[in-house]
């Protein structure tokens, strides 16, 4: 048995030490009146669960926080939950609020955040139990060390901005230059269920952004560079004077009382009048005009006007 | 008495030397409309058509030797008072109504549609009576017209195949626009303002006419552009480019097209339909009415007026081809005079400034008339070179293109200025149009991707589930066979996919109902979709063709079968599109 005082390190020291063994069992971890468990497969993370809390409870309330759910929906399902005996999770997976997929995920982001929890603690113990018949929650993704590792090394020089990072996974960011993603006005966890990828990858792509100004970590403009404030402001402003401009444009710009379409039309249609009366004194003898060739039915009344209006210019 | 008569008859023989000899020109050449229509109409009524073929060959050899280029008024009544004779004598006089006016298009569309209903079997008759139809009214004062029915057309074609393809779209993606632009809902108070302010400058163009249809197109890509598949887009792009084209061509053919408003048709016509013109007014500050009026003073056949006139219209050129021909009508207007010499100095000139085979042929005519035979054939050789054998008859009178002589008499100057021009302010209008679309794209474009499950139809969102595939989740874990799904959702998806297919199957029936080739788009193949579209929409045209040129002045009737047939080829077509769209919806 492995067991110990929680400090700075401990549960990456005692998971260094499962996964060398290929151990498997449960880790407890407690701190205060808080308790952990996390199950171990063959040396890798395969669960996580925190006492009194249920998993289907847990990716509800991150899908809830993430804004993936609307508050309305979780209250229907509740209200339904207790006339089906199902839990929530269920009832909205069997509406289709949830795709299986979604559930998978929020459920290896939860077994993560849980890691990411506890390996802040420094006070508390832990305790590694051996136990070959563990029955995890199904559909979370395994989480092994060597890319835990990669994690905390990438964020080992720089801690505060992975703290302000998983502070901010349930508020809106703000992405400042255009692109696809992470989503602009939308939750960094929001972001991380449209993706197919691990939450801890995730976060290293974003502590990037972040530190190179393409990302801000609120929807107000603190904490951002007094240079990407300018640029900001400059665009909106020039964003402002080109709507202004167009409106202008448009004001100014005449108006188009016929279509050239009908330009065309009406002086192709005096030709036509001009040709049928000529020949049709070229029958009688004797001049006629417009109207009598309506009356012939040889043309419209409306070509007939347009003669008319052409006489004489 | 002998002596008394013998002096008096050298008396008689005296006073008859003085009286003028007899000519061996012949007597003057008179063309009248009662001369015509009396001879035309006579020789109507007999049996066979030799005597009227004798009877117009005459008559247009008459109005050859007066060297008239046309005589719309002869052609027009021989089209419109000769419509019910024989089938024989009705080519005759189509064939009549051309060689009278050989630059009016519908003495030609004429002769087509006689063709097509008398011998629809002589193919190469009616292939060059076609052609000789569209050269003459693009070379015509009609030209700009008929080109703008054809870019009508276009136009017509673009729109109505648009809004087919977004008819059929809208049935095929409307839910999944509806889920994609639910994600688009929520701005700030500076998106809305710039949203209201750009929204409400894209109704003003609208509104005054600055921007057309284009727009529809414009703000369909933006709202689809997520969701299209990539071969309607391309479609749609293609017909955007056509709407364009033909949207910008007939705004500029607007500006280009001759106006012969007031005296400018009777200037138009001194020059070319002459015989029953009434004397043009000459302004010497108009080009076009001194070349009138020295033109009618030539079939008047007052060969001093005439000269003198084109000499002073000749001062005013700068341009080579129109200096020739003006050398080449002072040319035969000195033959006729009996200059023979100043004849050939013309000539020449015409040819140094613009070597055609009629200027050759009629310098070759002159350096026979002065002897000189060896030159005279070397020169006529030349001719018979660029231009082929026996094609002229002398004088050789050569006018300037109908179309061309039309705008220089109409007065018609492209508008000045950037702000005026309407190539100018329509390319402005569009690159408005697409400023306004970024700037909407900008305030809140779709960004995710959202398409349609193939096999049940649900909505497969890229920002919902995290999935762009063309199978949803639940269908895919069945096709699989997993079993991770309780049996009664495997129940209830199988209803959902049955469903599905209904839907499709008589939706994909019901728009190729409504026009064929919709339900083929609608069913996702796009091209053999807008193959049947496009077809029909071509027959569509051909059914109102007339509607089309209405500004001909001689409407073909034996066009009249042309609708039975176009009916039947449209049913045809009709039929065809709803099998395949009953196989395609099947298949699928």
């Amino acid at each position: 048995m492995l067991a110990g005082e929680l400090r700075h390190g401990a549960v990456e020291s005692v998971w260094e030490e499962i996964a060398a063994g290929g151990m498997t069992g449960i880790l407890t971890v407690e701190s205060g009146k808080h308790q952990w468990h996390f199950f171990f497969r063959a040396g890798a993370l395969v669960g996580a669960r925190k006492q009194g809390v249920s998993s289907g409870d847990r990716v509800v309330d991150l899908l809830l926080d993430g804004g993936v759910l609307r508050p309305e929906t979780v209250r229907d399902a509740l209200k339904k939950q207790a006339k089906t005996m199902k839990s929530c999770v269920e009832l909205l997976m069997e509406e289709g609020h949830v795709p299986l997929i979604l559930y998978s995920r929020a459920l290896s982001a939860a077994l993560r955040l849980y890691l990411l929890e506890v390996i802040r603690l420094d006070k508390g113990h832990y305790q590694f139990a051996v136990k070959e018949d563990l029955r995890e929650d199904t559909g979370a993704k395994p989480l092994f060390l060597d890319r835990f590792n990669v994690f905390r090394d990438h964020f080992a020089t720089n801690p505060r901005l992975l703290n302000r990072l998983y502070g901010a996974l349930f508020s809106p960011v703000t992405v400042l230059e255009a692109k696809s993603f992470p989503l602009d006005r939308k939750t960094l966890f929001y972001s991380y269920m449209t993706q197919d990828r691990d939450l801890l990858d995730f976060l290293i792509q974003m502590g990037d952004m972040v530190d190179s100004g393409t990302l801000v970590l609120s929807r107000w403009l603190g904490g951002v560079a007094p240079r990407d404030i300018v640029v900001v402001v400059f665009l909106r402003f020039c964003a402002i004077l080109l709507v202004a401009a167009l409106f202008v444009v448009a004001l100014v710009v005449e108006e188009r009382h016929t279509t050239p379409a009908a330009v065309v039309y009406e002086r192709a249609v005096r030709i036509k009048v001009a040709l049928l009366l000529d020949e049709a004194r070229f029958s009688t003898g004797e001049r006629v005009d417009a109207a009598r060739l309506v009356r012939g039915g040889l043309i419209t009344l409306e070509e007939a006007a347009v003669w008319e209006s052409g006489k004489g210019k | 008495m002998i002596r008394e008569r013998f002096v008096s008859v050298l008396f008689v023989i005296w006073l008859l030397t003085f009286a003028p000899l007899p000519t061996s020109a012949a007597a003057p050449v008179v063309f009248t409309a009662d001369l015509f229509k009396k001879q035309v109409q006579e020789t109507l009524a007999d049996e066979g058509e030799e005597t009227l073929i004798r009877t117009l060959t005459t008559l247009h050899g008459k109005f050859r030797t007066l060297n008239y280029p046309n005589c719309f008024e002869c052609s027009l009544w021989l089209i419109r008072h000769t419509q019910d004779v024989a089938p024989a004598k009705r080519l005759v006089l189509a064939e009549y109504a051309a060689r009278f006016s050989p630059d009016l298009p519908e003495a030609h569309l004429h002769r087509f549609a006689t063709v097509l209903a008398e011998r629809p079997g002589d193919i190469a008759f009616l292939g060059a009576s076609l052609w000789r139809w569209i050269s003459v009214s693009l070379a015509g004062p009609q030209r700009d017209a008929c080109i703008a029915a054809v870019l009508r057309f276009v136009l017509f074609f673009s729109a109505a195949l648009f809004g087919a393809i977004v008819a059929a779209m809208l049935f095929k993606y409307g839910g999944a626009i509806a889920h994609l632009y639910s994600h688009v809902s929520v701005f700030s108070l500076s998106h809305k303002v710039l949203g209201v302010a750009v929204g409400s400058a894209l109704l003003l163009l609208v509104l005054k006419g600055a921007v057309g249809v284009e727009v529809i197109f414009f703000l369909w890509f933006f709202f689809c552009y997520r969701i299209a598949r990539y071969r309607e887009i391309v479609a749609l792009v293609l017909l955007c480019l056509f709407y364009l084209a033909a949207d910008i061509g007939t705004t500029m053919l607007a500006v280009t097209a001759p106006d012969l408003r007031g005296g400018k048709w009777e200037i138009y016509r001194a020059v070319y339909d002459p015989p029953f013109t009434e004397k043009v007014a000459m302004d010497t500050r108009d080009p076009a009415s001194l070349f009138a009026a020295g033109m009618q003073a030539f079939y008047e056949r007052d060969w001093e007026r005439s000269d003198r006139t084109l000499a002073l219209y000749g001062k005013g050129l700068r341009d080579r081809a129109q200096l020739a021909l003006i050398a080449n009508m002072r040319g035969i207007i000195a033959n006729e005079q009996g200059k023979r010499q100043a004849a050939r100095t013309f000539f020449l000139e015409a040819v140094k400034h613009d070597e055609k085979p009629a200027y050759l042929f009629n310098l070759s005519r002159a350096l026979y008339a002065e002897g000189n035979i060896k030159e005279a054939e070397e020169v006529e050789m030349r001719s018979i070179a660029l231009g082929g054998k026996g094609r002229y008859d002398f004088p050789v009178v050569v006018l300037p293109r109908p179309y061309d002589f039309a705008r220089e008499s109409s007065g018609v100057t492209p508008p000045q200025g950037f702000f005026h021009d309407p190539l100018a302010r329509r390319v402005t209008a569009l690159i408005m149009i697409l400023i306004i679309t970024a700037i909407m794209w900008w305030i809140g474009g779709a960004r995710e991707k959202v398409s349609c499950c193939v096999e049940c139809g649900s909505i497969i969102c890229e920002e919902c589930s995290g999935n762009d595939e063309e199978v949803c989740l639940t269908c895919r874990a069945l096709k699989a066979g997993k079993k991770i799904l309780s049996v009664s959702d495997v129940k209830k998806h199988t209803e959902r996919r049955e469903r599905w297919a209904t839907r499709r199957r008589l939706l994909s029936i019901v728009l190729s109902l409504l026009l064929p080739g919709m339900g083929l788009i609608y069913n996702d193949d796009v091209v053999e979709g807008l193959f049947f579209l496009a077809s029909s929409l071509i027959l569509v045209f051909l059914f109102f063709l007339p509607r089309f040129f209405a500004f001909t002045a001689v409407a073909p009737a034996s066009f009249a079968f042309v609708p039975f047939f176009i009916g039947a080829l449209f049913l045809l077509l009709w039929l065809i599109s709803l099998m395949r769209s009953w196989h395609a919806s099947n298949v699928a």
